[in-house]
């Protein structure tokens, strides 16, 4: 069963990610500058919401699915072992993802595949735990970031506004851990979040559109405590404490960051479902749109970035240059965003066709390998 | 080595000597060879259910029911009858008829006797109560044993303490036909059992569905002995080797067999014809008889009539009556729920069965019919058949201050030389089927345990 | 309590003794005593049980009216019952009264006993006819017919109420019983193996257990009537007593539901077992659990720093 709220939430992040990889990736503007001082980086925050979002929405998805299993009559381990290979084959689609993508020497940037591969493997072990454990592994993670972040050094990996690393064990294990670009300290708060706040908001009874409900109240209290750290941030000489939780970054994501987007998606995700889920219409054009876009977001994201990654990198080589020469460097800001409008609607158009013609994505063939 | 097979004999095809084979076989781990005699051409002794010629009703010719002391304690002869598969059909009655009126329950012998009759009724039941609870009623049936303390005197003289006669005539109705005896000649343990046996906390009766007579059936068909129809017993002996020897006769010829083990099931009349060559063994018989040979008696009338016309009155499975000194009469037709046919049967005991019994039966059956009391006089123009049976001495009962022997004793009676004789007999307990099955069990066991120990033991 | 055969059955209140006329009585069988209309018996079953005669002081004409209704064949209107999903203790009786002083006349007219029949459904007869030594009575749940002499008729009367309450409350109980054996079938289950979606339903287990029990107890109060003694020497009352409990096999329905009761206590004893136990399991996991997480924290700690001293 699809719910138009998680496809509108998801394909609001597809969307946004494909505007935001299309501008970082070939435009010069707001590469590795995300001061507060510039109104255009103020205008560009929600880019930063696209990740939380979708990881938010991954556990969601994820506790749905089990749930769905379970009533079918499935048993606990052969739930288990799906997860586990599904896991499994995200973390290696996503080890092949960063060779043909983004080159070789990027095998091991943990991304966002590879985490949230090993994010579906953890919430299978999790899955068996008391519901109370989840946001105390939560707590304790988001309490521990910065912290790890301090004793790994983050910002060393981090000198030239990407993940650089050296092909040693260590290095590789700590960009898993916690230096990466999406470590499981402190990514892994947002799908157990999800998992945790779905059975509140799926729970089968009506919601009522102006209720104040649990997810929300978190929400709430998450925004609260972003806003207060935020202002704990700003408010303190910078060699105190508090610099060691930042201010509002996403590389390496603060505890600002974390909190705020977090308990945003939970309003979001809340009030959607109460607004959206509980009517019985048939679905609209742009319900549609949505739900193609979230159907297919795992080819989405392999698509574009090989549309607009590998030009770049033959570009760069047909020049006589490196291949990431021309990265963040290619064309101005509005011609990446009008690229990436044009991909939104050709995408669109070609994974409606597919699910007219009855084609598989590389969703569906994981399901049909996996399941 | 081989086993050693025992040949027993047993004398009589009555209850006694069925239930005995039946346990024997039970109970015995080695091959035994059980032969049973049986004089009559039919097993069953007392227990006898007939049919009339006319209709197949069916009444009882012998014991009318058994007694049920199972909401007591163990009652071995309940047992019996659900282990061989057999149903029962519970019977009651409560009421006395006394001076032509019907009298069913307290109210009214308050209405017709006053109410001094009833307040004397009630302390005489307190009293006897009191007096005899039912675990003592029980004890005394299972082990044949005095439970009151002595020097009470008899049963008659408990009565006349009653200082309302009227009440005092309604005990004596109510329990003649089952003392079988006067209650003077009787001490007062047993006159309060017979009192308190119709009382539903002390014990409860019932009979058998299809007849009492499936009782014996049912043990028959169970035993693998040899069974002997007609065949007389007539002199039991000893042979050289220590085995007694069982002559008997059938038709003409007599024939004759040694065993290892001789058990004598005849009621006392019978076992008084029994010739004992051996001179001891003969003593030592006529000692058993004399000491136990107290006979009782009855006197059944049963008439076939072509409607229950007393069942609307009288509903229950038997009532009292004040004739003939005081006797029951059965509703035999209710016995068989749903039964079509009117069957009353007349149990006399005691000296009027004795007296009675002299008459012819045409006499008996207009006495019989004329003791009805005026409101079911209406029934006397109803009769289609009429049969009477005697049992005049088939019963026997030691009298009131009479003390019964040690349980081995009465069922041995020469310990000394003829240990392998033995003796069962309803008389050796309180002449009941009830008392047979204990009589028969105390046998059978004492015989197996001899028997399983081994060869040599016997003898 | 074996009662006194020489004063058994007798009124507690001798203004509500039988007239010598033909009446109808409404008489409920309740606990509540707080009711202060006349009460006919009180009943030793540990509960305060009462029979009021709830029929108001009419006229004369009122009850030749009702008694007239009943011999036409007309219905009377019915008291409202209490639904039977919980053990109550509150039963209505109607008793049509006819003491007849003529020997021979024995037999209730017909329309008497179509009356007592059909006790407001039509087509379900159960009644149960009894004609012993001068009294007839015929009975049906809820109904009853009693003819007999006036000298008799009140300690008969008595006797009837005394069989129809505990006939009624073992009734209600059977009831009652069989409406849980839906829930217990569904419950059933939990009584082997409990888990984690069956927590939110432990209230309503509880609950359940409860109401069992309670059947069970008030079964247990009632039990030593259905299975009373026969009294020696025997009364009209006691035999009419004792052959309506027979007819009504009181004592093979009384031991039924107790073993029915029995079954279903265990199951909810064992839900409750079997809840109990998890949710402390559950505690002891979730100890496990916290433990399991801060050693891990611990162990991502160290591991991170001994990377980082040691992998650069």
């Amino acid at each position: 069963m699809r719910f138009l709220s998680i496809d509108l939430l998801r394909a609001a992040a597809i969307i946004l990610m494909i505007v935001v990889h299309f501008v970082e990736n070939l435009s010069l503007l707001f590469a590795n500058d995300l001061s507060v001082s510039q109104p255009a980086a103020i205008a560009w925050l929600p880019s930063g919401f696209a990740a939380p979002i979708f990881t938010f929405l991954t556990g969601v998805s994820y506790r749905l699915w089990v749930h769905h299993r379970e009533d079918r009559g499935d048993t606990a381990l052969a739930i288990t072992k799906a997860s586990v290979r599904r896991g499994l084959m995200l973390i290696g689609l996503g080890f092949v993802f960063n060779v043909l993508i983004w080159l070789p020497e990027d095998t091991f940037n943990w991304d966002i595949l590879t985490f949230i591969g090993s994010g579906l493997i953890l919430l299978s072990i999790m899955r068996h735990a008391p519901p109370v454990i989840l946001p105390m592994v939560s707590c304790i993670v988001l309490a521990l970031t910065p912290a790890l972040q301090s004793i790994s050094d983050y910002p060393s990996y981090w000198q030239e506004g990407f993940f650089n690393y050296d092909l040693t064990l260590f290095d590789i294990a700590l960009g898993f851990l916690c230096v990466g670009y999406f470590p499981i300290c402190p990514w892994i708060i947002l799908p157990m979040a999800g998992f945790a706040v779905a059975p509140l908001i799926f729970s089968g009874t009506p919601h009522r559109r102006l209720s104040v409900s649990i997810p929300v109240i978190v929400g709430g209290i998450l925004l609260a405590v972003c806003v207060g750290v935020l202002l704990a941030y700003f408010g303190t000489p910078r060699s105190s404490a508090w610099q060691l939780i930042s201010g509002w970054s996403m590389l390496p994501p603060s505890t600002a960051y974390l909190c705020g987007t977090l308990g945003l998606s939970m309003i979001l995700l809340d009030r959607c479902h109460a607004i959206l889920d509980t009517t019985s219409q048939e679905i609209t054009p742009l319900g549609i749109v949505c739900r193609t876009l979230s159907k297919h977001s795992l080819s989405i994201y392999v698509l574009h970035h090989a549309v607009h990654i590998w030009p770049l990198w033959a570009y760069g080589l047909l020049s006589g240059e490196e291949a990431s020469h021309f990265w963040q460097k290619a064309m101005p800001a509005s011609a990446a965003l009008s690229l990436a409008a044009l991909f939104i609607f050709l995408c669109l158009r070609l994974f409606l066709w597919m699910d007219r013609t009855g084609r598989l994505g590389i969703e569906g063939w994981i399901r049909w390998l996996c399941d | 080595m081989a086993m050693r097979t025992w040949k027993v004999a047993i004398i009589g095809g009555g209850p006694g000597g069925l239930m005995t084979a039946y346990l024997l076989e039970k109970l015995a781990a080695s091959p035994i060879d059980l032969t049973l005699y049986e004089a009559s051409h039919r097993l069953g002794g007392k227990i006898k259910t007939m049919s009339f010629g006319s209709t197949p009703a069916p009444y009882e010719a012998g014991a009318a029911e058994f007694y049920d002391y199972s909401s007591i304690d163990d009652d071995p002869l309940r047992l019996l009858v659900k282990e061989l598969g057999l149903s029962i059909h519970p019977m009651s009655g409560s009421a006395v008829v006394m001076d032509e009126g019907l009298l069913s329950n307290l109210d009214d012998v308050r209405e017709c006797l006053g109410d001094a009759a009833a307040r004397a009724l009630v302390a005489f039941d307190r009293s006897a109560q009191d007096a005899m609870s039912p675990r003592d009623f029980y004890a005394i049936g299972e082990s044949y044993r005095e439970v009151l303390p002595q020097g009470l005197g008899c049963f008659g003289e408990l009565l006349e303490a009653i200082d309302e006669p009227h009440a005092v005539r309604y005990i004596n109705r109510l329990i003649h036909s089952d003392l079988a005896t006067e209650p003077q000649n009787t001490s007062v343990s047993y006159g309060l059992q017979n009192y308190l046996m119709n009382h539903p906390a002390y014990m409860r009766l019932y009979a058998i569905e299809g007849g009492n007579e499936q009782l014996t059936l049912a043990l028959a068909a169970r035993i693998t002995a040899r069974i002997l129809l007609q065949h007389r017993v007539t002199c039991v002996s000893r042979d050289g080797a220590g085995r007694l020897r069982v002559e008997a006769t059938h038709t003409d010829s007599t024939g004759s067999d040694s065993f290892d083990s001789v058990i004598v099931a005849l009621p006392i009349e019978h076992l008084a014809a029994l010739h004992f060559s051996d001179p001891v063994l003969a003593q030592a018989m006529q000692r058993h008889l004399d000491h136990h040979n107290h006979p009782a008696h009855y006197l059944r009338i049963t008439i076939l009539f072509d409607h229950p016309f007393w069942r609307p009155m009288l509903p229950g499975s038997f009532f009292m009556l004040d004739r003939f000194d005081g006797c029951c009469l059965y509703d035999e037709s209710s016995r068989n729920p749903g039964s079509p046919h009117a069957v009353l049967g007349w149990l006399i005991g005691g000296s009027s069965a004795l007296q009675f019994g002299q008459l012819p039966d045409d006499e008996l059956v207009r006495l019989a019919l004329n003791s009805l009391p005026s409101q079911l006089a209406l029934g006397r123009g109803h009769v289609i058949e009429a049969r009477v049976h005697r049992w005049l001495h088939a019963v026997s009962a030691l009298p009131g201050g009479c003390t019964p022997l040690p349980i081995d004793r009465r069922h041995q009676p020469d310990l000394l030389h003829h240990p392998n004789l033995f003796v069962v007999g309803d008389y050796l307990f309180d002449s009941t089927l009830n008392g047979v099955l204990d009589s028969a069990e105390h046998v059978s066991g004492w015989l197996s345990d001899l028997i399983n120990a081994g060869p040599g033991v016997l003898l | 309590m074996i009662p006194n055969p020489a004063t058994s059955f007798q009124s507690d209140d001798p203004s509500v003794a039988v007239p010598a006329t033909r009446r109808v009585e409404q008489i409920l069988f309740t606990t509540d005593r707080r009711d202060t209309r006349p009460v006919i018996m009180s009943f030793d079953d540990s509960s305060g049980s009462r029979a009021i005669l709830t029929t108001s002081d009419t006229p004369d004409a009122l009850d030749t009216a009702a008694v007239a209704a009943i011999l036409a064949g007309e219905a009377l209107p019915e008291a409202g019952r209490r639904p039977p999903e919980e053990p109550h203790y509150e039963h209505h009786l109607t008793l049509l009264l006819m003491p007849e002083i003529d020997p021979d006349a024995t037999q209730i007219p017909s329309s008497a006993l179509q009356w007592a029949a059909t006790n407001g459904r039509p087509g379900r007869e159960n009644l149960v006819l009894i004609a012993i030594h001068g009294a007839t009575i015929a009975w049906a749940p809820g109904r009853a017919v009693l003819m007999a002499h006036p000298s008799r008729i009140e300690s008969v009367r008595l006797a009837l109420l005394d069989f129809c309450f505990y006939e009624a409350e073992l009734r209600s109980i059977e009831d009652a019983v069989s409406l849980g054996w839906p829930n217990l079938k569904r419950d059933a289950p939990l009584a082997f193996e409990f888990d984690d979606r069956s927590v939110g339903r432990r209230s309503e287990l509880s609950t359940r257990f409860q109401r069992v029990v309670a059947l069970r107890c008030r079964a247990s109060q009632i039990m030593p009537h259905l299975n009373r003694p026969a009294i020696h020497p025997p009364t009209l009352a006691s035999q009419i007593g004792e052959r309506f409990r027979e007819r009504s096999r009181l004592e093979s329905r009384g031991d039924f539901v107790s073993d029915q009761l029995e079954i279903q206590e265990r199951v909810y004893e064992q839900c409750g077992q079997r809840a109990s136990d998890y949710m402390i399991a559950r505690k002891e996991n979730l100890l496990c659990w916290m433990v399991v997480v801060l050693l891990g924290a611990e162990l991502v700690l160290l591991l991170v720093g001994l990377l980082a001293s040691t992998g650069v």
